[in-house]
């Protein structure tokens, strides 16, 4: 068997909504089958061979090659196989998932990871706004699950985020962990304003003092030696990340917010 | 904030935005659809994406063939540039850097015909009233006319 | 046109008529004696179908601001109810909070053709118009709330006489368009204002020094005395709290013989006994409605899932938002009139409150033995969204049903009830009374709720069916003014209710206090604040159609 692959054919005018090809829905289909499968396009629905290409057959194994920023919802709920994305994504990639892998070799548009609830987003590139975040109006953003970013990631990384851990290899934009309510963002490069905006619990981690500060809704509670920092670096060394290089450290300077609510969100910067 | 302070003794905040009708569109659109503006029904039902259904992002990218760019109340609010083919229901007397493929002069809600409009507040709605007879017609009358033909 | 429909047996309680077999003709909308020459232009044959009146839910909350921020608010309730445009309807969305078009079309399709929204704010009432304008099929109206208003409560500060209030209320209602006047929590929300958490019936507004108790006994006296059919629409005080069925029963006995619509009454009959410090008092509340015959109620029964609260009544909302789920809320304090609270909430059947409400509404049911006098209501969406009734429908019907469901709930809770020992199962004829000609009357609707010649032939055809849930929820047909609006539950034709009102007489002097107080206080104008004909009207779509007053009232 070799892997599924969707080599999209043309320049997309119009967003496609991907999420039908996922392992999950696509088991016990062939190529036919899956030919002849419609997405959702603006006003309209195509057949998949319209738009792409297709060789293999491995629905566990799904490329996305020659992919474009227009193509939303790839991995949308998936709960376990693998989706290897050659190119860009558009908004949504990997909303809901619960269980496996989804690399990446570009960019992705908004809501990365959006509500997703376990597995491991890789993206090797940058990253649009709300990463891990919840969908506009609801509150439980990502509750389980790996989110690798290699660059940058845009505004409101982690909203309303309750679990799991978004890794960042370059810098994370304005309002990152906003809202957030629990789980890990850890930032290797800088961070934009108003960080931990609104945050009521969880952890933001940090190698280096902030360009901008702390805001003052973040209380300064001191110097800290941290015995799970060590561990937490020791998980990363599985990783295939920068992170997984990175030498552990335990002490910190330790700020609690935001203060404007139950202010129980702490930001650790090392020391 | 309010809604701490308001444990122990009384206080409120009055959000205001949104003119040019903007309030009631989107008061309007949240009866009709269940979600405010920024709804596509692509998919033959209310869909809400503040984001995705962006008009200015979507016609940034291409995604629109079509504009068609209602603004009854002020001449200044005129369409963006964009690749699209654009038809204009605007105030008589817009003026336009680039000409839109069809414009249709229609008068202004409260001066040359009823209609109703939303505080920017979104609490109150009020009457308007006709003042003038200026002949032009309502975006609710070309619509219908425009219903009718088709 | 004649359509006749054929061989149906006819419940009509309005005219005695319990399970007659007899043909109805239909003429321009109106139900009409059988032509002398015999002539019928199109016959539909529901011999064996159950024949009733369309359906009226009496208090429904299908329009106004409250409902519009529940709906904006709860994207989540949406994404559990998509509906998509067809030929002839237009989408939408929403189960607790549905948009208005899916509102009418589902209200149709369960064989309902008349909803009242009950808490109409005046300074806003052109919204509840307009959302109900927005709502096809069925008849709407509105009751307008009063009670927590400056105004009033300035004139009773100043000890205005009863003329000058019976002149504002009817003046209100005038220029609100509505069809009858509901106080909730009687000077609370103006209490609420001024930081008090909360006001029992003889406890003093701190800046007006009026209770609950005069405000009730005010308006409910104004509305009798200027003729208005439906009597004084109540929300009373204490919503929710354990204990408040004292407070329930002293407004009860305060009525002194004077018109008193209690509504969604389970939420007002709550004790205190038992380790859970929450019981039951829907028998004394039953027995004090079988006492009082000027009492009339509307149950307001919870059934289990996700719905949203929405309600006039914010100082009972403030308090209630800790257990908002999901985990957000709004609460609003209105102009000088009023405010609002929208809380999303899940009764659970394992949770002991949520099980033992789900008893006190079916107790009271069961208990109050007037037909006539108690109304099927979920307070949509407040206990749950109105598309429950057929399902509400069978646990009133059927027995075993009823205590099959009993028996899977909140343990502790079903040792505090013995809704198990109650076998009264209702009779068609008793919903029919209940959802038709009882909240015909109760609502002030002359034309509405019956089957006598010269009524609207709003009409509903069911298969019976030992399942009372599968009947109800899918009639065979439905008609709106005499055309087809629903065929097997779906709905074939679009139409446009009415929108009922009533039209008491006032003395227009009363404007010129009126006029002061709109230009010192409020944001808007006077003249702003009328809703004329014209606009319920609008494009033509909309009607009013003006019922009658009661006799003593001026005309
Ligand atoms: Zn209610």
């Amino acid at each position: 068997m070799t892997a599924l692959t969707l080599k999209l054919k043309t320049d997309l005018a119009q967003r496609v909504d991907c999420s039908p090809l996922t392992p999950d829905k696509l088991t016990g289909k062939d190529v036919a089958d899956i030919a002849a499968m419609e997405l959702v396009s603006g006003r309209l629905t195509l057949p998949v061979e319209e738009l792409f290409d297709i060789s293999g057959d491995d629905v566990n194994d799904i490329r996305f090659e020659n992919s474009s920023a227009k193509l939303d919802h790839i991995g949308h709920a998936m709960s376990q196989g693998r989706i290897t994305i050659n190119g860009d994504a558009g908004a949504y990639l990997g909303q809901f998932m619960t269980g496996g892998n989804i690399e990446i070799t570009g960019n992705t548009f908004i809501y990365t990871g959006c509500e997703m609830k376990g597995g491991q987003i890789k993206i090797n590139g940058n990253a649009g706004d709300f990463v891990g975040a919840a969908r506009s109006g609801y509150k439980n953003g990502m509750t389980g699950g790996t989110i690798i970013v290699t660059g940058n990631t845009g505004a409101r990384t982690g909203d309303h985020m309750r679990r799991g851990m978004i890794l960042i290899e370059g810098n994370a934009g304005e309002y990152c962990g906003s809202r957030m309510i629990s789980g890990t963002i850890a930032v290797l490069g800088d961070v934009g304003k108003h960080l931990g905006y609104a945050m009521k619990r969880g952890t933001i981690l940090l190698p280096k003092m902030p360009q901008h500060g702390i805001t003052a809704n973040f209380n300064d509670c001191g110097s800290h030696t941290l015995a799970f920092l060590p561990l937490m670096f020791a998980s990363f060394k599985k990783l295939d990340s920068k992170f997984a290089k990175v030498e552990g450290f335990s002490r910190v300077q330790r700020y609690a917010g935001d203060v404007g609510g139950i202010g129980m969100g702490e930001i650790l910067v090392k020391i | 904030m309010i809604k701490e302070i308001n444990a122990t003794t009384r206080s409120n905040g009055l959000p205001i935005g949104g003119k040019e009708g903007d309030t009631t569109v989107n008061a309007v659109a949240s009866w009709q659809s269940g979600y405010p503006m920024r709804t596509t029904f692509n998919r033959r039902f209310p869909d809400y994406d503040p984001f995705l259904n962006d008009s200015k992002r979507i016609l940034a990218n291409d995604e629109s063939d079509l504009l068609i760019w209602v603004s009854s109340f002020n001449t200044a609010v005129t369409p963006p540039q964009s690749s699209a083919n654009t038809i204009v229901l605007g105030r008589s007397g817009m003026q336009f850097e680039t000409e839109p493929e069809v414009y249709i002069p229609v008068g202004v809600p409260g001066i040359d015909h009823e209609g109703r409009t939303f505080r920017s507040d979104s609490v109150v709605s009020v009457p308007l009233r006709k003042l003038r007879d200026s002949g032009l017609p309502s975006v609710f009358e070309v619509l219908s006319a425009v219903e009718q033909a088709l | 046109m004649l359509l006749k429909l054929t061989g149906g047996r006819i419940i009509d309680p309005a005219h005695d008529v319990n399970d007659v077999v007899r043909d109805i003709y239909i003429r321009d909308g109106r139900i009409v004696e059988k032509p002398t020459d015999g002539r019928v232009d199109e016959e539909i044959d529901v011999s064996g179908k159950v024949i009733m009146a369309g359906a009226i839910d009496m208090h429904t909350h299908i329009g106004g601001g409250k409902v519009n921020i529940a709906r904006t608010m709860l994207p989540e309730d949406h994404a559990e109810a998509v509906y998509e445009r067809t030929e002839l309807l237009r989408s939408g969305t929403g189960h607790a909070a549905p948009s208005t078009l899916t509102t009418g079309y589902r209200y149709a399709e369960m064989g309902y053709t008349a909803g009242f929204e009950p808490a109409v704010l005046p300074i806003n009432a052109r919204q509840a118009h307009m959302e109900m304008h927005d709502t096809p099929i069925i008849d709407k109206g509105g009751y307008v709330m009063l009670g927590s208003d400056d105004f009033l409560l300035r004139m009773m500060a100043a000890n205005s006489d009863q003329e000058a209030i019976n002149n504002y209320v009817a003046w209100t209602i005038n220029h609100a368009q509505a069809v009858g006047l509901k106080v909730v929590n009687p000077g609370g929300i103006s209490a609420f204002k001024f930081n008090q958490r909360k006001l029992d019936l003889d406890e003093k507004n701190d800046f007006y020094g009026v209770t609950p108790r005069d405000i009730l006994h005010r308006l409910s006296r104004a509305v009798q005395e200027i003729g208005v059919p439906h009597p004084l629409h109540v929300h009373g005080c204490n919503l929710g709290v354990p204990g408040n069925m004292q407070t329930t029963l002293d407004t009860i006995q305060g009525a002194e013989g004077v018109p008193m619509h209690l509504t969604h009454i389970q939420f007002h009959s709550y004790g205190t006994e038992g380790d859970f410090k929450f019981s039951s008092g829907a028998a004394e509340i039953a027995e004090a409605i079988n006492k009082h015959k000027n009492i009339t109620v509307d149950v307001g029964q919870i059934l289990f899932g996700q719905t949203v609260t929405a309600s006039g009544d914010n100082m009972r909302q403030f308090a209630g938002a800790p257990h908002a789920h999901p985990n957000k809320w709004v609460c609003m304090d209105i102009e000088c009139e009023a405010g609002c609270g929208v809380v999303p909430f899940k009764y659970k059947d394992q949770s002991y409150v949520n099980a033992l409400q789900w008893m006190i509404g079916l107790e009271t049911f069961l208990m109050v033995d007037d037909p006539w006098r108690i109304f099927l209501t979920t307070d949509h969406p407040n206990g749950a969204p109105f598309t429950s009734y057929p399902h509400l429908i069978k646990l009133l019907m059927d027995k075993s049903f009823r205590n099959d469901m009993l028996s899977t709930l909140h343990p502790e809770a079903q040792k505090a009830t013995h809704l198990a020992s109650l076998d009264r199962e209702y009779s068609l004829y008793e919903i029919a009374i209940m959802t038709r000609a009882g909240a015909a009357k109760l609502v002030g609707l002359a034309d509405r709720g019956h089957l006598g010649i010269g009524a609207a032939a709003d009409i509903t055809v069911y298969t019976d069916n030992s399942d009372r849930e599968k009947m109800f929820e899918k009639p065979d047909y439905v008609f709106k003014d005499g055309e087809m609006v629903v065929r097997q539950g779906q709905v074939i034709k679009i139409t446009w209710g009415t929108t009922h009102v009533v039209k008491p007489e006032y003395d227009v002097s009363i404007e010129k206090p009126l006029q002061q107080y709109f230009d010192k206080f409020h944001t808007l104008k006077m003249s702003n604040f009328k809703i004329s004909n014209d606009e319920i009207v609008d494009d033509g779509r909309g009607s009013l159609t003006i019922q009658p007053l009661h006799k003593g009232g001026r005309l």
